[in-house]
């Protein structure tokens, strides 16, 4: 998903990418009880293998309890959700365990289906007689914690760039150094149409200045100048591993700054008390 | 089909044509999948079970015995007879195991290995014995064979022809619990696998004259070490004397010859008169062939003068004895001593038969000569550092020298054992006579230890067989393929560590170790072929046959005639030859159709020198064969050697080419390092195609290298662009790469090594090199493509350090398996042992661990979590006395506690438990535990140019700097670490890396090739990437754009096993030692750190004595000690009842009569009034006093109140 952002600086905009990569809670496996193993991987590597698959929740995992501060021994049904692991290889060739063998106990939560892994996410690969058979639970967390909570592959922004053509010099230019200057950009930002040089989409710039240098070195450095836009105008493109969907993780990233800004306003509310009560 | 490389029809013209570059690969391929990477070790082995062994037996002398006289009463005398006991034919099985109950099970490698047996095979001979017996004075023989007499067991070299692995398909060796890329090429000895360390030495029967240095007596010295095919080696020396140190009449210096068992040094002219040449005419064309060389007659004329005294033979041979050992022997014994001396010790190669003198005299002439020559002209000395005057000793030369030692020593034991059998009149017991357990264990001892040699006393070869190093895949193959010079490691010559021209192609110029070993230890190149060596019979009949005449035939001056060339084979003179050329010529072809052997040198030096090698451990490398300033090698051998013909058809197996139809056809040759010195060879294809144009540089080439980055051994190919690296940074990475860790074999789940590292998820390189191809780096890889900025960022990786990605590890970057075996085993015997757990009611000695994870049977049980000081092994040892008699009152307990704890500091998952029996049939438990190990601040990793740092910092995702795409960096290292370095390879690697990984395809980064960082950088423009690799980056913390681009791209690094959970220590109070009381030494034992004498000169700088007091004394060996004041000895205190006793002055206190104060106290009878003080001092300077008085020195402390 890409949305710009205007009217504010970067220190807004990033703070919305590192909330969205480290602050977005999601669930991941994080407890798992191993009752046999007899396959190559040894337990912490299955483990570690199974908190990384993407758990789809389909309820609100804002709703979900932390792990940690429920009210529950050990784990509920508030603030976890079972799966079960069970497979044994009794052919003779080589069989593959994957997020699809992964079953969740109840339907709140089922292992990332995309269309685009038919065989799902690779867990572990069974010889002869091998045999895997496990529960794991996976609770609420954030990114901050472990990479594995973290819902995106990709939380990007860029600054867009204000690119601006000294066209006069540009005529100056034989169509062949014209040429020279479209490819000098690794980005593609030029091209030329009808012997112009025009800039199809702003955004394909990577601020390599690559054209400024080779303005630069056939001695015209007035022929182009590279700028962030000011004031900045930001393009955003969020991509998720799956666990949820971009628009939930902007959704869900801009109640945790409210809700950070809230805490700050409460402190500075219960402060300002404070500093009134002795008078 | 598979697909098919370029061309689709190849007409008459192409398949003639001159070979590619990409097609040297295919002959390359060709070598190793013939060859292997350890088939020097292989080979030697082989050739030591099928000749070494067989000819050391045969070659044996007989055993001869009669019996003795003796007198014993009440038994008759036989009839005195003589027996002769022979060894025949020697029969060797496959590896077998004797087990206890008396079955001899096929062994294999991995049931060694897991049991701690030894991989061996049973070596049987048969035995004759002939009775000889006088009867009335005939001769009568009876003979009598015992077949398959046990010889001994002698370890199996992995994957040799006589291995149970031999021939095996990989899908074979995986059911045996091997590894299909182990290659074999060491041996088990009691579980422990041990490579047998190739030794470098000087050739032998080679003239090599050096000029000595002023304070010698000598100028200049001829020296050979002599060496019969078979037999002890004889040094003799030829020296002329320096000038003025003891000049003859007319000025010269005289030569002199040092001859074996002589006291002093002959004069040259006098050893000649002892082999019957006595003019004087003669001896000078022995020595000068030429009689018109008017400047070396003149060097010669000293000698001659000198030995005008001695005119005839038997007073040469008299001259010689009287400085033999002949003390008191009459004249003809002295003259039969110096007729056998010559014949027997004196230069042994030439011959030691009679009738040798004549050979005898050429070669001495031959080494006078060499040696006037070198004093006339300077520059002909002979190097000693000169690659082709060093011999390898591998596998086969070095237990074939220890068994024919072992076998002497057998044959020695047996010959006692049999003369008692028949002193005494016993039938002769052959089976008894001959104890197989001499060979066994004789051979198990220096192949376990690394002391080589079997007899005693003689100083011993350390580290010849080493424990073979499994930490990485590529560090096991370049343990096989080390080499090592037994020079004292002290000495600080340098010569000998220098890299010489002649090691090209040989050794690896970059794999060596750093400090003391620094040049000796090298390591093979990855085509060097050692020799195996063969007889030299074959050549020779082939010498007489083509028009050599032999030197009984010839004049000396005949050798001085224009266009004759001396002829040697193996450094024996055996003849002349009037037209050297052709017979080289003709020798060439000899070899270039491989009749003889394909490891033959033929070396002519353009004059008149012809030198034939056919002796073993020479090392030497293929060559493409030049012929008419062309290869010989043409496309259409390309083609069969990819197994199709000139129209891509597929040829039939036998018609395929293979490295030996390769050797057959002459296209490719080995070439020593004396041939090569001889040789032209071009360095690349091109400079061949060059060589046709007009106005060549040359086109003279003989050879051509098949590609030069064979040079670099093996952990020198894992570098990429090695070549644009400054030189010790290989060095480095050659000794790093060994710490790197990987996937070490296949079968590391079912090893149970001491210690093991096994990494997650290893990827093999982006930047691959050809080399890496043979050493299946790809297959078995030992790092991860880190995406890599270059970067200061936040100076957390200040100094050698980087930063690493939080969230990467989190996914599993450089995550790993640690795995430590611990190992014990039931002994019986005096004392009786048992796995058990341990019962605090009958056991002794249980320690303050905690016993409740061991399982019934006393082993800790698989998936059990364990930490520091758990027991992981219960075992308890039956005491042999439970009773004291000295002290009954005190009843012990009948078992004491001896079970194996998991090493203080570590802990893991108990992740295999074996339970077997051992050699000796003992119970025996090894028990493996598993950690995992997530990288964490100071964990050690490395690139692959010698750029190691430790990670100074783990950084999430977020706070990573990230580019306009999302990506951010796994690793950030500091740009500081490139420019003092000059890893130039490292920033080609991480450029072409990135190209690589955005096009998909491996990109190539072997040493000398034709790639340039230009067009890497194209091809990275094209893929729309800022050309040089660098990035505009934005910074995590504030989403600002840097305002330098950074330089960011995948480069291959390796994680080193150096890890900081395996060195963080601190202790406040602990364990000391048990002589001093000191504080232990070292993490292991939580010992304390040491505050040596550096950190007490600091604190004796600052004047803090008080704290130089406590860190030396209190928190150290504090101790206090009574002393009487009397005689200043120590005291004995009783401070519970305030009793002090001297025993030296014989005066106490009396407890009564005491003051509260035990200072100045009166003795009750008022003789001896005891004055005790108390004195602090540290425990081992009480020891001092100790031991001292001990030695009859009274040190007394003399005391005054402060």
């Amino acid at each position: 998903m890409t949305f710009s952002l205007e009217g504010t600086d970067a220190s807004i905009a990033n703070a919305l990418r590192r909330v969205m990569i480290a602050e977005t809670p999601t669930v991941a496996i994080h407890f798992v009880r191993i009752e046999n193993n007899t396959s190559p991987l040894n337990d912490e590597m299955l483990s570690h293998r199974l908190g990384l698959i993407p758990i789809v929740y389909r309820g609100d995992v804002r709703q979900l309890n932390s792990n940690r501060d429920c009210d529950c021994q050990g784990n509920c049904a508030r603030c976890s959700v079972e799966f079960e692991l069970h497979v044994r290889n009794d052919g003779e060739d080589t069989i593959e365990v994957t997020s699809h063998d992964l079953r969740a106990l109840s339907d709140m939560a089922v292992p990332l289906d995309d269309e685009t892994l038919p065989r799902g996410i690779l867990i572990c690969k069974l010889g002869k007689f091998q045999e895997i058979r496990l529960t794991a639970i996976a609770t609420k967390g954030v990114g901050k914690e472990h990479a594995k909570w973290s819902p995106v592959s990709t939380a990007v922004f860029q600054y867009e760039p204000s690119i601006r053509l000294n066209y006069r010099l540009l005529d100056e230019l034989s169509p062949q150094d014209r040429q020279n200057f479209v490819g000098s950009c690794p980005a593609r930002v030029f091209e030329i149409q009808d012997g112009r040089v025009v800039i199809p989409d702003v955004y394909r710039c990577t601020y390599t200045e690559e054209c400024m240098r080779w303005a630069e070195q056939v001695g015209k450095p007035d022929l182009v100048t590279v700028k962030q836009l000011e004031p900045p105008r930001f393009r955003f493109s969020v991509e998720t591993t799956g666990s949820l969907k971009p628009a939930e993780i902007v959704q869900s990233c801009l109640i945790t700054i409210q809700e950070k800004i809230r805490k700050i306003e409460d402190l500075l509310v219960t402060k300002q008390e404070e500093q009134q009560l002795p008078q | 089909m598979d697909t098919k490389p370029g061309m689709p029809f190849d007409d008459k013209e192409n398949l003639e044509g001159e070979i590619s570059q990409e097609d040297t690969w295919q002959v390359i391929s060709a070598f190793f999948e013939k060859k292997g990477l350890v088939s020097q070790q292989l080979d030697s082995f082989n050739d030591f079970i099928e000749h070494s062994l067989h000819d050391t037996v045969s070659d044996s002398s007989d055993i001869v015995i009669s019996p003795e006289s003796q007198h014993l009463p009440g038994k008759q005398m036989l009839e005195p007879a003589r027996f002769v006991v022979q060894f025949g034919q020697v029969y060797i099985s496959k590896p077998v195991h004797a087990e206890e109950s008396g079955d001899r099970p096929q062994l294999f490698p991995q049931e060694a290995r897991l049991r701690n047996l030894t991989y061996s095979a049973s070596l049987y001979v048969d035995v004759t014995k002939r009775t000889i017996t006088m009867q009335d004075g005939v001769e009568s023989e009876t003979a009598e064979t015992s077949n398959k007499v046990h010889l001994g067991e002698v370890p199996i070299m992995l994957h040799s022809k006589f291995c149970n692995l031999s021939q095996k398909s990989p899908k074979d060796l995986a059911e045996l619990g091997e590894c299909s890329y182990d290659q074999g090429g060491y041996f088990i000895i009691n579980g422990g696998e041990k490579v047998l360390i190739a030794q470098e030495r000087m050739a032998g029967n080679q003239v090599y004259v050096f000029k000595k240095p002023p304070p010698s007596k000598y100028s200049y010295v001829a020296e050979i070490r002599s060496v019969r095919e078979r037999g002890s080696p004889s040094t003799l020396y030829v020296k002329m004397m320096a000038h003025g140190a003891r000049s003859t009449e007319s000025g010269g210096p005289p030569i002199r010859v040092t001859i074996p068992y002589v006291r002093e040094d002959i004069p040259i002219v006098i050893v000649f008169r002892a082999l019957n040449f006595v003019s004087d005419k003669e001896i000078i064309e022995f020595i000068c062939y030429d009689l018109q060389d008017e400047e070396m007659l003149q060097l010669l004329r000293p000698s001659l003068e000198e030995a005008v005294p001695i005119q005839t033979r038997d007073n040469a041979l008299d001259f010689i004895a009287k400085r033999g050992s002949t003390l008191g022997a009459e004249r003809s014994k002295r003259l039969q001593f110096a007729i056998d001396l010559l014949q027997r010790e004196m230069l042994p190669h030439m011959g030691v038969s009679e009738f040798c003198e004549n050979k005898k005299a050429f070669y001495l002439g031959y080494m006078v000569n060499k040696l006037l020559r070198a004093a006339l002209k300077p520059g002909t000395l002979d190097d000693r550092d000169h690659f082709a005057n060093k011999r390898m000793d591998l596998a086969g030369p070095l237990m074939g020298s220890l068994f024919r030692q072992l076998f002497l020593k057998l044959s020695k034991e047996a010959r006692i054992s049999l003369q008692k059998d028949a002193d005494h009149g016993r039938d002769l017991n052959l089976v008894q006579a001959i104890r197989a357990n001499t060979i066994t264990n004789g051979l198990k001892y220096c192949l376990a230890t690394g002391n080589w040699g079997a007899t005693r006393g003689q100083p011993l070869r350390t580290g010849v067989a080493q424990v073979l190093n499994r930490l990485t895949f590529a560090s096991t193959l370049s343990h096989l393929r080390r080499l090592n010079a037994p020079v004292g490691r002290e000495g600080k010559l340098t010569k000998p560590r220098q890299l010489h021209n002649t090691h090209w192609g040989m050794v690896c110029p970059s794999e060596t170790p750093e400090g003391q070993a620094c040049g000796l230890v090298k390591n093979l190149s990855l085509m060097t072929h050692v020799t195996v060596g063969s007889s030299s019979t074959r050549p020779l009949e082939f010498l007489e046959s083509s028009g050599m005449e032999s030197l009984d035939e010839i004049h000396p001056s005949v050798v001085a005639q224009p266009g004759v060339s001396k002829i040697f084979v193996n450094g024996t003179w055996v003849g002349i030859h009037r037209t050297p050329k052709v017979l080289v010529e003709r020798l060439y072809q000899i070899r270039r159709r491989n009749e003889f052997s394909e490891e033959q040198s033929i070396v002519w030096n353009f004059k008149d020198d012809v030198r034939i090698f056919t002796d073993s451990g020479r090392c030497c490398r293929p060559l493409f064969v030049v012929k008419d300033k062309r290869l010989a090698i043409r496309k259409k051998h390309i083609y069969r050697l990819r197994g199709y013909d000139g129209a891509w058809r597929p040829l039939p197996a036998e018609q395929c080419f293979t490295w030996r139809s390769m050797l057959e056809h002459g296209l490719v040759e080995y070439l020593d390092a004396l041939e090569e010195e001889y040789s032209l060879i071009a360095m690349t294809l091109d400079d061949m195609k060059k060589c046709l144009e007009e106005n060549a540089y040359t086109d003279k080439y003989t050879h051509c290298e098949i590609h030069p980055c064979m040079i670099l051994g093996v952990l020198a190919s894992i570098i990429p662009f090695p070549d644009h690296n400054q030189s010790p940074r290989n060095t480095y990475q050659a000794a790093m790469g060994k710490q790197a860790m990987g996937v070490y074999i296949t079968n590391f789940q079912l090893r149970m090594d001491t210690m093991a590292h096994v990494l997650y998820y290893p990827q093999k390189p982006l930047g691959i090199t050809q080399a890496m191809r043979y050493l299946k780096f790809r297959e078995l890889p030992a790092g991860i493509n880190a995406i890599t900025a270059v970067s200061c960022y936040s100076g957390y990786n200040q100094e050698d350090s980087v930063i690493l990605n939080q969230s990467a590890v989190d996914r599993g970057f450089f995550r790993s398996t640690f795995f430590r075996s611990y190992r014990d085993q039931e002994k019986s015997g005096l004392v009786s042992e048992d796995f058990i757990v341990p019962d605090p009611a009958t056991c002794e000695g249980i320690r303050r661990a905690f016993y409740e994870k061991l399982d019934t049977d006393g082993l800790v049980s698989p998936g059990c979590r364990v930490s520091g000081d758990d027991v992981i092994i219960g075992k308890t040892t039956s005491q042999q006395r439970p009773e004291d008699p000295a002290n009954p009152q005190v009843r012990r307990r009948p078992f004491k506690d001896s079970s194996t704890m998991l090493r203080y500091s570590e802990t893991g998952i108990v992740d295999q438990v074996v339970l077997t029996t051992n050699q000796d049939g003992y119970r025996f438990a090894k028990v493996r535990v598993r950690s995992e190990r997530i990288p964490q601040v100071g964990d050690k990793f490395s690139s692959r140019h010698g750029q190691k740092g430790t990670c100074g910092m783990l950084y999430r995702q977020e706070d990573m700097p990230f580019t306009c795409q999302g990506i951010t960096p796994d690793l950030i290292m500091n740009p500081h670490a490139i420019p003092s370095r000059m890893t130039l390879g490292h920033l080609i690697e991480c450029l072409l890396s990135k190209v690589s990984a955005l096009s998909g395809v491996e990109g190539d980064a072997t040493p000398f090739t034709s790639v340039t960082v230009e067009e890497i950088s194209g091809m990275l423009h094209r893929q729309g990437f800022q050309r040089y690799g660098n990035e505009v980056m934005y910074n995590g913390h504030t989403g600002r754009r840097m305002s330098n681009q950074i330089y960011l791209g995948p480069t291959f690094y390796q994680r080193l096993k150096h890890m900081v959970d395996d060195k963080i220590h601190s202790r406040a109070r602990g364990p000391v030692q048990n002589l001093v009381r000191q504080p232990m030494e070292g993490r292991a034992r939580d010992g304390g750190l040491r505050f040596g004498e550096m950190e007490r000169d600091c604190i004796i700088s600052h004047g803090a004595a008080s704290f130089l007091k406590e860190r030396l004394f209190e928190v150290s060996d504090h101790y206090r000690v009574h002393v009487c004041d009397r005689c200043g000895q120590m005291a004995i205190a009783n401070l519970k009842n305030n009793s002090f006793e001297c025993r030296q002055c014989k005066s106490t206190t009396d407890v009564r009569t005491s003051p509260p104060s035990p200072l100045f106290v009166c003795h009750p009878s008022g003789a001896m009034r005891l004055i005790i003080s108390q004195v602090y001092m540290p425990y081992a300077c009480k020891l001092l006093f100790q031991e001292l008085m001990a030695m009859a020195i009274i040190p007394r402390l003399m005391t005054r109140p402060a």
